[in-house]
């Protein structure tokens, strides 16, 4: 295939994005910096950059990644008997339950309760959910060993960063089909998946996966080289691009005005190309 | 016959070439053409994919509801029906004709002696309470394959059991039913109704089972696993469908296409997707012989 053709054809997709986010940016009414960025800079790190930060996006990543939690929750049928009960994403059909109870065990739920870490919670939201299946939710507190600490219990369903939560249960995924894995979390993470259109098994055809895949090891694939102790990442690794775009679809990132959910996008996509650009 | 490989090599190398150029200009677009427009996702997700010479997956996105117009099939494949019959105008059918009714105008119809549905419907449950969707999907000169969504698959089971066995679960199983049928018509002198309609049809658009080793399109779908005629002949009385659809050739997919059977809203989209299965076959014929 030509290479100028493919780097024109290139140029030529990034530029309709350009033209497409001057008319978003005619029809919504933008705030001045984000004006700027767009039409007299072009500058799309940086208009990225601001889209997430304060200013547009409700779910900014806290500073402090050891206090930090996302955590996988599975829906079950609501029991006023359970200790989850009276949580603020409990409604009169379902409530968010660990996964652990899958396991027949409560070491998360002493934990939680008999830690203190509860009280110590001082940001909480639902980030994604399926009213019958699941919900994945981001915590802050103020005391990092509380979250480090319920991150260490078996089956691991938290992680610091959402799309180490994705690459989680694409490992668990990867175990349910490659391993035959039976176990409770492996079966759970690959209902998940499938439920909002991921597969390991589409790695090579899928971007967003193929991304995700590439991220550093998570338990399941630490725990399968031989660590039987987590070793941990002491930096948010980046997010894919790709995954970042659907991540946006998904509406994992929310927008306190959804007008700057396509310009967002838009900017993603350029990202996107450009990369593709810088590698021919 | 090294030669003549290698002479091959360089004719199907040079028009994987072409065609990826041809599929890349697309993109591209010029004065008389314009190019695609990415403001919407799905357009950049085939954008992406042709940059990323991922033609199977530019395929495939190319086959989903965003730019299909012709119907794409539903996950569950037992609640899927393509049906054969002819084509009936309601306004002078015939009272003999059981009807699969298509829309206000017009009908799948059979000989009501020789296939009745109302025979094989629950009591009491009418047609309209199981039809979810109705859709033409081939028009073959004075026959029609309709697709059908039905809510109840048992009706989609008892359907394809019932003699002549018109009902398959994908377009292209069902042209390798009809081709069955009319292999029966011509190699075993057989007089049915169902073979006679299958030999007309299949000669309105260009197909006949005696061309199959001229014929790559008839080729192909012959070699998908046998339907109901086959099975009958090898001694088969318990009809055994495959529990997932089989791949849908290649021949077929660029055929259906040039015959608007696989249709898409936007005609630069029909275009692009004979260009990018024309070139999976080529990529395909070349691995064939490296």
């Amino acid at each position: 295939m030509s290479i100028d053709l493919k780097k024109k054809s290139i140029n030529n997709s990034i530029q309709e994005e350009f033209s497409a986010m001057k008319v978003l940016c005619l029809k919504n009414g933008y705030d001045d910096n984000t004006i700027k960025l767009l039409l007299d800079n072009q500058d799309v790190d940086n208009l990225i950059a601001h889209l997430d930060s304060d200013n547009c996006l409700m779910l900014k990543h806290f500073p402090y990644r050891y206090r930090r939690g996302i955590t996988l929750w599975r829906k079950a049928p609501s029991n006023n008997q359970h200790f989850m009960h009276e949580t603020c994403n409990t409604n009169i059909t379902y409530m968010d339950t660990p996964v652990e109870d899958l396991y027949d065990r409560s070491l998360y739920q002493d934990r939680l309760i008999g830690s203190g870490f509860l009280f110590s919670l001082s940001n909480h939201r639902v980030i994604i959910e399926k009213p019958d299946l699941f919900a994945i939710t981001y915590t802050e507190s103020t005391d990092q060993n509380m979250i480090v600490d319920v991150t260490s219990i078996h089956p691991h369903c938290i992680t610091h960063t959402v799309h180490e939560m994705f690459k989680l249960m694409l490992e668990w995924q990867w175990a349910h089909h490659e391993l035959s894995s039976e176990e409770p979390m492996a079966i759970f993470c690959n209902e998940v998946l499938l439920s909002i259109g991921l597969d390991y098994r589409n790695e090579q055809s899928d971007p967003v996966v193929k991304g995700l895949m590439q991220l550093p090891e998570m338990y399941v694939a630490q725990f399968l080289a031989g660590n039987t102790v987590i070793k941990p990442t002491f930096h948010d690794p980046e997010e894919p691009l790709e995954y970042k775009l659907w991540a946006s679809k998904k509406n994992i990132y929310s927008y306190k005005r959804d007008k700057y959910h396509d310009l967002y996008e838009a900017c993603i996509r350029i990202k996107i190309l450009e990369n593709k650009l810088s590698q021919i | 016959m090294a030669s003549l490989d290698f002479t091959k090599k360089i004719s199907y190398s040079n028009r994987i070439n072409h065609l990826k150029n041809l599929i890349l200009s697309y993109i591209v677009g010029d004065e008389s053409r314009p190019s695609f427009t990415i403001s919407q996702d799905v357009d950049f997700n085939l954008v992406e994919a042709i940059i990323d010479e991922d033609y199977d997956r530019a395929i495939s996105i190319l086959e989903t509801d965003d730019f299909l117009k012709s119907c794409s099939y539903s996950q569950n494949r037992l609640s899927r029906a393509f049906v054969f019959g002819k084509l009936l105008h309601l306004n002078n059918s015939s009272a003999n004709f059981g009807k699969l009714y298509l829309s206000d105008f017009i009908s799948v119809g059979y000989s009501a002696d020789y296939f009745n549905i109302d025979s094989i419907l629950p009591e009491g449950v009418s047609e309209e309470n199981i039809v979810r969707k109705e859709q033409v999907a081939a028009e073959l000169g004075n026959f029609v394959i309709a697709n059908y969504q039905f809510n109840d698959m048992a009706i989609t089971r008892s359907l394809s059991s019932i003699h002549p066995h018109i009902v398959t679960h994908t377009l292209h199983e069902m042209f390798k039913a009809l081709l069955e049928w009319q292999w029966a018509y011509y190699e075993l002198g057989n007089t049915e109704e169902i073979s006679v309609w299958s030999d007309q049809a299949l000669r309105s658009m260009g197909l006949d089972v005696r061309d199959i080793s001229t014929n790559n399109v008839v080729a192909d779908l012959m070699a998908l696993p046998n339907m109901y005629v086959a099975q009958f002949l090898t001694g088969e009385t318990n009809i055994q469908m495959p529990e997932t659809d089989p791949p849908v050739p290649l021949s077929f997919k660029f055929w259906a296409a040039r015959k608007d059977i696989i249709s898409f809203y936007k005609k630069e989209c029909a275009t692009l997707y004979t260009n990018l299965v024309n070139l999976k076959q080529n990529i395909n014929k070349l691995n064939e012989l490296e």
